[in-house]
Formats: structure tokens, sequence, C-alpha cells
């Protein structure tokens, strides 16, 4: 076997691998649907809600946050995130984070607490990875403000 | 915690030698670290479960034998983060050990500190030293330039050197090598694609690495009439859960000896990350041609530990 026939086979390999990342069916159910729409959202936000006031590390950020509010402005975000019929009706992220100054772990803390809920309500993977994939770019926008 | 000075101190006490100063003092310093860290500041989990990848075959974090952008463990930029990982690869003829530390400091810099130890099996009786192995101390830093691996649009990047120094350069340097030491200088760029793989996470890894090191530097750093060269290394892994990947490597090796040929290396691995304080890589590993030893593979097999 020689060096080249060597390098030739990997490169199918890993081209057969990255063809079968683009082939990924894209004819899903609309992204909405697959988290269960409106009830789905709401389940997930009620979820969350929970587990931010169970996680020590997360739970004093929200000391003074109006958890009706935060529960609607949530479903609302996340409902026009995932292509929802919904219109958020919020400030701007950056407003709503600034003096806060939540670092790289809270926002991550709070992210693994979305990703256990959405696992426990049986979302999708696929769906879960595309709304973290669409959330990822707002991280900016969030943390250290 | 106990566990990783009790594993690192059995591997030790199983070599035929004495650890040479400077690594030991370097493995024994960072143990003291992980201790200290594990004790004073037991927040170094800030980052997202897999996302410190492995400890590669040098030492580096990166995936089983290529190191990527990420920094080892889960520290973040307020937080300061240690590793130790041991790794066992058996091949058709050879034996490799790997042993080693690293620490994150505010996912900025990454140091770390391995020795390797290579069995050299029917080679050593060729030579006429039943027994022989060739070991080498590798230190490396890597500093993230820019980027975050999973948040932002553009791949982590980060630069990173690995100096690697032979025990005893007396094999390297019979078969022709020009050196007993050197430094590889590598650029990496690392990127998780959310949901890119069929609705699954899909990591890619590219690194160029400036090197003159033969078979990792265990055959001694270039040789007649060949000195350093430019390598591509590339990794690509899915996430099929938050805790399962597998994936492919592939790392562009020099060709300095002229006495033996070398190949380049690849893998195909599993990797298992149960919590963020530990992590397995299971690979069959195919490592070419060795010391005119052909087709060496076989099995390679990680553990990384962290408190």
């Amino acid at each position: 076997m020689t060096k080249r026939a060597n390098t030739g086979r990997i490169h199918v390999l890993a081209l057969t691998v990255l063809l079968a990342a683009c082939a990924a069916p894209q004819s899903r159910a609309p992204l909405y649907d697959q988290f269960g729409q409106l009830e789905g959202l709401n389940a997930v936000v009620d979820g969350l809600v929970d587990r931010i006031h169970a996680n020590p590390q997360i739970a004093p950020l929200f000391a003074n946050t109006d958890m009706a509010r935060f529960h609607q402005l949530l479903v609302e975000y996340l409902c026009m995130t995932i292509d929802g019929p919904c219109t958020y009706t919020g400030e701007e992220l950056v407003e709503v984070h600034t003096g806060l100054n939540i670092t790289e772990a809270e926002f991550n803390s709070l992210v693994e607490d979305l990703i256990e809920v959405m696992q426990e309500r049986h979302i999708p993977r696929a769906a879960q990875n595309e709304l973290l994939a669409r959330l990822a770019p707002t991280r900016k926008d969030v943390i250290y403000q | 915690m106990k566990a990783t000075t009790v594993s690192l101190q059995h591997v030790d006490c199983g070599q035929h030698r004495q650890i040479p100063i400077p690594l030991g003092s370097a493995l024994a310093c960072l143990a003291l670290l992980i201790s200290t860290c594990g004790a004073a500041n037991a927040a170094s989990d800030g980052r997202l479960l897999a996302t410190g990848g492995a400890s590669q075959i040098e030492g580096s974090a990166g995936g089983g034998l290529v190191p990527w952008a990420v920094l080892t463990g889960y520290a973040t930029r307020e937080q300061i983060g240690v590793t130790a990982f041991a790794t066992h690869v058996e091949v058709e003829d050879f034996g490799l050990d790997n042993l080693g530390v690293a620490i994150n400091l505010h996912n900025r810099v990454e140091l770390s500190a391995a020795k390797q130890r290579l069995d050299l099996g029917p080679v050593a009786d060729e030579l006429g030293m039943p027994g022989a192995t060739l070991r080498q101390n590798v230190f490396g830093i890597k500093v993230r330039i820019a980027g975050d691996v999973v948040y932002t649009p553009w791949p982590q990047l980060a630069l990173g050197v690995q100096y690697k120094d032979s025990v005893d350069g007396t094999i390297p340097l019979a078969l022709g090598a020009r050196d007993d030491h050197g430094a590889d200088v590598y650029l990496s760029a690392t990127k998780l694609f959310l949901g890119a793989a069929a609705g699954r996470n899909l990591l890619v890894n590219g690194t160029l690495r400036s090197t003159s090191a033969n078979q990792l530097g265990l055959l001694g750093f270039g040789g007649p009439g060949e000195g350093r060269s430019l390598q591509a290394e590339v990794s690509a892994a899915i996430l099929f859960t938050r805790s399962f990947a597998a994936g492919i490597e592939y790392r562009q090796k020099p060709d300095n000896l002229g006495v033996a040929r070398e190949d380049d290396f690849r893998d195909v691995f599993i990797a298992w990350f149960p919590n963020k304080h530990v992590s397995t890589v299971l690979a069959w590993v195919d490592l070419g041609s060795i010391a005119n030893h052909d087709r060496q593979r076989g099995w390679y097999l990680s553990v990384q530990v962290s408190p």
C-alpha cells in the first residue's frame, strides 16, 4: 500500500462523511410543529423556569425578574426564532441584559438547562440543534453586558 | 482526584528508568496544581460538554492524533482547569504509552506536559537491544487567538507549540536524524456546526503544522538533507448525542529519514463524555510504516480525567 493510495482512501472516507452530512433530509415538519407549537413551547419554558429556580449558579440572576413576564417574553422569542406566528414584544437582548454582567459559564449553564428540558420534552434532537444554532449568535448580546 | 495521582505514580513506578528531572518536576507541579485547583477552585466547568475535546497523543487538547483549537477541560475566562490523561496505542509490532497533564488558564492559554514511550518490539531485537524503548518528553503551549468553537460564526483559532526532547537520542541520531530535540509549531481552526450532520452536531478541525519530527519526534528530528516542513492534519466528528461522538482523523507526516519510510497517520474514533470529569476515546489507528515495519495498525485507548 503506497502512501498516496492511503491518502486517497481517507479522502474518500472524509468526503462520504461530509456528503452524508450535506444530504441530510431537509423535508422535516416545520420547526415550530416539531416543538409542539405554542403548547409545546410553553411546556419547555415551564420546565426551564423550574430549572432556573433550582440552579444555584443562575437563580440569583433572576432575583429581580418578573418571572411571569419573563415566561411570556421567552415563549414569544423562542416562537419567533423557530418561525412560529408570534411577535417578540420585549426589548433588544442587549438592553435586557445590560448591567447583569452574565458570564460565559452562567450562559452555558442556562443552555445546559434548556437542552435538558428539550430532551425531557422529547423534542427531536435535530430540532433542538436547529434552535441552538439559531440562538448561538445571540450570545454576544447577552454575556458581559 | 486521588485516582489521578495514584495512576500517575503507578505508571511512573512501572518504568525501568528514572523519570527525567524536568518532566518529572513539571508533572509533579501540574499534579499539585490539579489537587490545589480541585480543592480551592471547584468551578472549572463553565463550558459545554465535549467542547474541551480529548487529550491528543502529544498531550494537547484535541482528538486522538491531531491537536484542535479548543483548550483542555471546561474552564471559561473566569476559570482555571486542569486535566490528566493516559493513552495506550497498540499496533502490530509496537506499543506506545503516553501520559501527561495540562492546565487551562482562563480558556486563553493551555500548558501541557507529556511523556511518550515507544516500545520498540522486534526492532529492539534487530538492533541487538532487546527491550529497548524510545522516550521523549513533550511540553506544549497553546494560545486561543480568536473565536469560540460553538458560538462564533468563524472557527475557534489557536496557535500552539509542542517542544519535544528525546530522553536518549542515541538511536534517533544513529538512524540519521539531525537532532534529538525539536519544536512543532501549529495553527488550528476548529468549529462545531450545530445540527449540520443530518441534524446532529458536526465538528470540523484543520491543523497546519510546521515540524521536523520523525514519527512524532520519537525517531528524532530532521534527516539527511531534510528539515522542517509544513504538514496538514484534519479531523471530522459527529456528535450523535451530547456525550457520544464518532469521527475520523488524518495526520500528514514528513518523511525525513533515509533509512526508513514514514507514512501519514489516520484513525477512526468513538469518544464518550459521560460528564465533565472523564472522557474516553477508543480508536482504530493506521500508523503506516514505522522503522521499516509496514502496516502498523491497531488500537488506541485514551482516558482523560479532571477534578
